[in-house]
């Protein structure tokens, strides 16, 4: 059963007392009382039973709803849930300590219980999984602590289908330096911290004041260069560089303890010499926060390619067309000037994007960057007598996490003219449709095959999309030794999985061995199923390719359901 | 951040304000600058943050004081820009304010009775720990305009060569302020100069912290549950709630507000709700947390205060047992169908409570899901407009409510008519000309014993819209605070039959007369100096407060030796003066704080135009650090 990221309705509400179990000790069920779904809840670590957590169930047909039925176990950690109509249940629990879980899940698939007769749904045990924590302290060189640093956590995971490092929460240190990120599930994370020195001077135009003498003047240079430093982006536990960083491996419950130290580096600045907009009225020096409309963005690429805005480096505009970005530890860097949509700026400043390795000042004539690719095109609705409404196109890439959307206008024209696109591998699709899907689509300027449009070097793409009506549903059974076999890890492999990656689908078995893989496009696919293929990279072809043979070879229609079976290896 | 002044007149330079203060100069009143001798120098806010600050006096140093903290010199610097200003008749002063996460801790360098080079000095000594006395390394000392730096080292010491006479340094750093300085005592003694490299002793003063766990009637803990501190404060003469944090516990239950000031402190927890539960479709919560003050008061008057020394860390745990929480619903009318409007349930400090709110725009129905029993504001946040429409309805929930209704109506805006009588016979210095804003701001400052939600407004106009107009006041009680420029000073304040030199501003809806406001330029000029009961000069706060019944607007001065102080723009008539050794506790625009002192005040009475001197005996109030 999949289920959309948990919208039920979760309250937090107190000391109620534990309610007695209307049916803890209830006579085996009759269809005529209806079906009970029963078990009971233990610490997935200890195997102990657990008071007073709170047990829901919802029918899966209402995924996201609200739950129709909630118990709170007794002292011994038991629940039951009965007059239940025949049906597949959603399961989930939380308590205290216990971060809200659906049963046997995994990533967002868990295992759905289905009641009926000759099924058994009354010896469920639920395992929670503890929360575990990461908490540390961020000191300097010099062993004061660090407060008001920011702590981004990161989960090496596997989404979907590949594996990935992707943000998933932050926080910033106290005044003693310390941080504490509560509610994590087990998992692979990697830290990093990013701060700016509180003594940093890093605009350089106090230097510009004379002092009396060449000595002084000397000292004065001498002296502000001590405070010219920053804090490069550093991984736990000691890395200026994601490569460097090491993983700090949860399991349930782990109170892990990760301390940095900020080691500060002599500032970089990087001299952009936009030469555009010289009516623009700034004068003087003003400092400005990152990520003004109008002012350069910096990022990093962390682990994978994952983009990272960097948060420490102010930037200074010392002329109209002199932009500095100020306070930049060495390292590579993208820097990219947005377009300006500011709505008062008649002056539409150019676009451009330029990757920098910096080791020492460097200076950058934003006429020489490369410009953004312009991407417009169309969508074609074929047998449909006008463009549907609310629908838009989305391209995006995996790697980076860049993410752009273009609403279909009536005339089925797309445009990403003002986004930030870069060269890079793509997905494609369709916003907001629900029963179309992309088929047969082309590009000018560009690579696009199946639904991965490839941008190289050419700066002008046109995508010509076609978008057919149809959606098929794939139900089946995974069997092992000719038993229904419940949670298992079931996918769907598209024809040319490389060029495809928008294609698969993903279930996990329910109680009874049965699956739904919804929003199937047409096509030729194999369906697997893995007992254990929780750290597969599920989408990767190489990964894949040893269990294809023994998958179940299906041709979807264009609408309509097929059902099948599929062993289990 | 830094505006740029574009004022045609070199006295007036952009003074440059760190975080964290943008707001205390934005108010124009809430940071004040005095030179060494006692003249304040106005502060003219710009808008946007931005305030300029007018130097009247050629001499001496300039003191900024932010009003919650202490008193920081500041040395007086060049200004390159202007450097042959100098050191004429009217000085500039141009100089940073180095104040946010860390304090300021300054002493002069004493100018060396030599002929050599004015850069030949130095300036050497130690940081320390004003409470311990023990060494701080690491903390970054400045020569004053900030290009010469130093850190210390792990004794606390620095030196720095080659820095000119009668420079000042200060210390700077992280969890640390500069405590109350030049009173005279010589706590930071200059440094001596050039090759003798005598020690400097600047002292930082450690911040204080509050701490503590949140935990329910079981003694588990309370995640989640919002808390707040308030600091209990008096400024402008009247005690004041400073909302200073908020902050919500971790899954621990710890909560944690640091970096705070010496000071009285009130903390509050909850409402809020616990323990993770599903809730069936059809259910709602029973129970919840109610508001707290700490250590488990109901409101705000029987909390205990929490007094913070610096340096102390102090434990303040909660207990909060569940209570039943109760449902209210209702409706909205009077909106506009294309506006999208919000709702929002206020605690007794005027924080949002974070409780769901519904509110269906199609039909004006609200309803909120779970509130402990208690008072409460509902408050309907209109859409940004020119005239957004507004309602308030307080609610005293001791059971489920049904049928509440919301109406919402236009706020109320009080033009403020300004008439400039100017009485001066120098033409040079005629009245005010229209096409400018008035020479006066207006402040409005809710009164509520509630913090946070009090609704602050500053009005000064501006060259796009000079006239004055109070917009979108809530219904409610204000204080007034009416601050003419330079010359100036307020002949009459009346709104309505309101005489708001004597009495707080009431606001209710229907009216629709205009605040007027009379300034003349005739005020007297008050100069004086302070005695100490050992008959030596000394520093202190001076109060000027009309004796007359129909106008309680004091004015505050400082008075340093050796000058003694100077008021101007005072209005005509008697006078009691003070002059208090810490004044900083002192409601005086209460008149019965003033009372206990009143026999240690001088008696004045000021004529147009005339300048008077007076000579005021200290009065010790045993406050103070």
């Amino acid at each position: 059963m999949a289920f959309v990221r948990v919208a039920c309705v979760v309250f937090f509400v107190t000391g109620l007392p534990a309610q007695p179990q209307q049916a803890a000790s209830a006579p085996v069920t009759s269809p005529a009382q209806g079906y009970r779904i029963a078990g009971i809840v233990v610490n997935s670590l200890s195997g102990q039973p657990i008071a007073a957590a709170s047990v829901g169930i919802g029918p899966v047909a209402n995924q996201g709803g609200a739950i129709p039925k909630a118990v709170t176990t007794g002292a011994d950690g038991r629940f039951a849930f009965t007059g239940l109509a025949r049906d597949k249940y959603s399961l989930m629990a939380t308590a205290r300590g216990f971060e809200m879980q659906f049963f046997e899940h995994h990533d967002a698939f868990a295992t759905a219980i289905a009641v009926g007769p000759d099924l058994d749904s009354e010896h469920l045990v639920f395992r929670l999984e503890p929360d575990a924590s990461i908490e540390g302290q961020v000191t300097d060189d010099y062993n004061d602590p660090i407060l008001n640093a920011m702590v981004r956590l990161f989960e090496r995971r596997i989404e979907d289908g590949l594996q990935k490092t992707s943000p998933m929460n932050q926080v910033q240190t106290d005044d003693t330096g310390h941080f504490h990120i509560g509610h994590l599930a087990q998992g692979k994370y990697y830290l990093a911290v990013a701060a700016r020195p509180w003594y940093a001077q890093n605009d350089r135009s106090v230097l510009r004041r004379r002092q009396r003498t060449s000595e002084a003047d000397t000292r004065a240079a001498r002296e502000a260069a001590a405070l010219d430093v920053t804090y490069p982006l550093t991984f736990f536990p000691n890395s200026p560089d994601s490569a460097g960083a090491s993983p700090i491996v949860l399991h349930p419950g782990e109170r892990a303890t990760a301390d940095v130290i900020m080691h500060a580096v002599p500032a970089l600045h990087l001299l952009i010499r936009t030469g555009g907009n010289p009516n623009s009225s700034a004068s003087g020096s003003t400092l400005f926060p990152m990520g003004g409309a109008t002012n350069p963005q910096v990022w990093q690429r962390l682990f994978e390619g994952y983009l990272e805005p960097v948060f420490n480096a102010p930037v200074s505009r010392a002329q109209p067309s002199v932009v500095e970005i100020i306070g930049l530890a060495p390292g590579h860097y993208t820097i990219e000037m947005p377009s300006s949509s500011a709505t008062n700026e008649k002056v539409v400043s150019r676009a451009w994007y330029q990757e920098i390795d910096l080791a020492g000042d460097a200076e950058l004539n934003a006429g020489d960057a490369p410009a953004f690719a312009t991407v417009n095109g169309s969508v074609s609705f074929p047998g449909a007598t006008s463009v549907p409404k609310d629908a838009s196109l989305r391209i995006s890439n995996p790697v980076s996490g860049e993410s752009f959307s273009s609403a279909i206008s009536d005339k089925g024209q797309v445009d990403f003219s003002a986004d930030a696109v870069r060269p890079g591998r793509y997905n494609v699709s369709l916003d907001g449709l629900r029963g179309f899907y992309l088929s047969k689509s082309s590009a000018t300027g560009a690579r696009l095959i199946g639904s991965t449009l490839e941008i190289g070097g050419e700066n002008s793409v046109h995508v010509l999309c076609v978008a057919m009506r149809g959606i098929g549903q794939v139900d089946g059974v995974a069997l092992r030794d000719g038993q229904p076999f419940a949670g298992a890890m079931v996918v769907l492999v598209p024809h040319d999985p490389t060029n495809n990656s928008p294609l698969f689908r993903r279930d996990q078995s329910d109680s009874d061995g049965t699956f739904t893989l919804r929003n199937v496009l047409p096509g030729q696919y194999t369906v697997v199923a893995m007992a254990n293929g929780w750290d597969l990279e599920w989408s990767n072809p190489a990964a894949l390719q040893p269990y294809l043979k023994g998958g179940e070879a299906v041709q979807v229609p264009g609408a309509g359901k097929l059902q099948i079976k599929v062993q289990v290896q | 951040m830094m505006g740029n002044c574009q004022s045609s007149s070199s006295l007036v330079h952009p003074l440059r304000v760190e975080q964290g203060f943008k707001d205390c100069v934005a108010t124009g009143n809430e940071m004040r600058l005095w030179n060494k001798c006692g003249e304040m120098i106005d502060f003219e806010p710009l808008g946007g943050g931005i305030c300029a600050r007018r130097a009247h006096n050629p001499a001496g140093k300039p003191e900024i004081r932010p009003s919650r903290g202490a008193a920081i010199p500041v040395a007086m610097s060049d200004c390159s820009r202007h450097p042959r200003l100098i050191w004429k008749a009217r000085a500039v002063f141009s100089s940073i304010l180095w104040i946010a996460l860390a304090g300021l801790s300054p002493a002069q360098i004493a100018s060396a009775p030599s002929s050599r080079s004015s850069d030949a000095f130095s300036v050497s000594g130690t940081v320390v720990n004003s409470v311990t006395g023990e060494p701080i390394g690491r903390a970054l000392v400045r020569v004053s305009g900030g290009v010469r730096t130093a850190f210390t080292d792990a004794e606390g010491h620095f030196q720095i060569e080659g820095v000119q006479e009668g420079s000042f340094v200060e210390a700077q750093k992280p969890g640390y302020f500069s405590p109350q300085d030049s009173d005279g005592s010589g706590r930071n003694k200059p440094g001596k100069a050039g090759s003798e490299a005598g020690s400097t002793l600047l002292k930082l003063t450690p911040l204080s912290a509050v701490y503590g766990r949140v935990t329910d009637g079981a003694g588990q803990p309370i995640e989640r549950i919002p808390l707040r501190i308030v600091q209990r404060a008096v400024r402008d003469g009247r005690q004041r709630w400073d909302p200073l944090g908020s902050a919500l516990s971790d899954e621990d239950g710890w909560f944690r507000f640091a970096n705070l000031m010496p000071g009285v402190y009130y903390l509050a927890a909850g409402p809020g709700r616990d323990e993770i539960r599903i809730l069936a479709v059809d259910e709602k919560p029973k129970t919840g947390y109610p508001m707290v003050y700490y250590p488990g008061a109901s409101d705000l008057a029987s909390a205990s205060p929490i007094q913070l020394v610096p340096g102390q860390q102090t434990e303040a745990d909660f207990s909060i047992a569940a209570v039943p929480v109760y449902h209210i619903s209702g409706t909205m009318t009077g909106y506009r169908p294309d506006q999208s409007y919000g709702l929002l349930v206020l605690n007794q400090l005027g924080d949002p409570v974070s409780t769901p709110v519904r509110l269906h725009l199609d039909t004006g129905a609200f309803d909120i899901e779970a509130l402990p029993a208690g008072s409460y504001v509902l408050k309907a946040m209109p859409p940004p407009g020119d005239q957004p429409l507004r309602a308030e309805l307080p609610l005293n929930v001791t059971s489920n409510l049904d049928n509440v209704h919301l109406v919402l109506g236009p706020a109320i805006s009080i033009p403020v008519m300004v008439h400039a009588e100017s009485r001066t016979s120098n033409s040079t210095v005629g009245g005010w000309d229209s096409t400018v804003p008035p020479p006066v701001s207006v402040r409005v400052t809710r009164l509520e014993s509630s913090a946070s939600s009090a609704q602050m407004i500053l009005e000064h106009g501006n060259r796009n819209n000079p006239t004055l107009e109070l917009r979108n006041l809530d219904p409610g009680k204000y204080v007034l605070d009416l601050m003419p420029h330079s010359r100036w000073y307020v002949q009459s304040a009346v709104y309505g039959e309101t005489n708001l030199l004597s009495d707080d501003l009431t606001v209710a809806p229907g009216q629709n007369y205009p605040m007027e406001i009379v300034l003349r330029d005739d005020g007297a000029t008050l100069t004086g100096n302070v005695k100490s009961s050992d008959g030596t000069e000394a520093q202190a706060t001076v109060l000027l407060v009309p004796q007359s019944t129909s106008r309680r607007s004091t004015k505050v001065g400082r008075s340093f030796p050796p000058n003694g102080f100077t008021l101007n723009a005072l209005p005509p008539g008697e006078h009691l003066v003070f002059a208090f050794d810490h004044a900083d506790k002192i409601e005086y625009a209460n008149a019965d704080a003033l009372q206990p002192y009143a026999s240690q005040a001088a008696h004045v009475t000021l004529t147009p135009n005339q300048e008077t001197h007076v000579v005021l005996n200290l009065i010790h109030t045993g406050g103070g650090e």
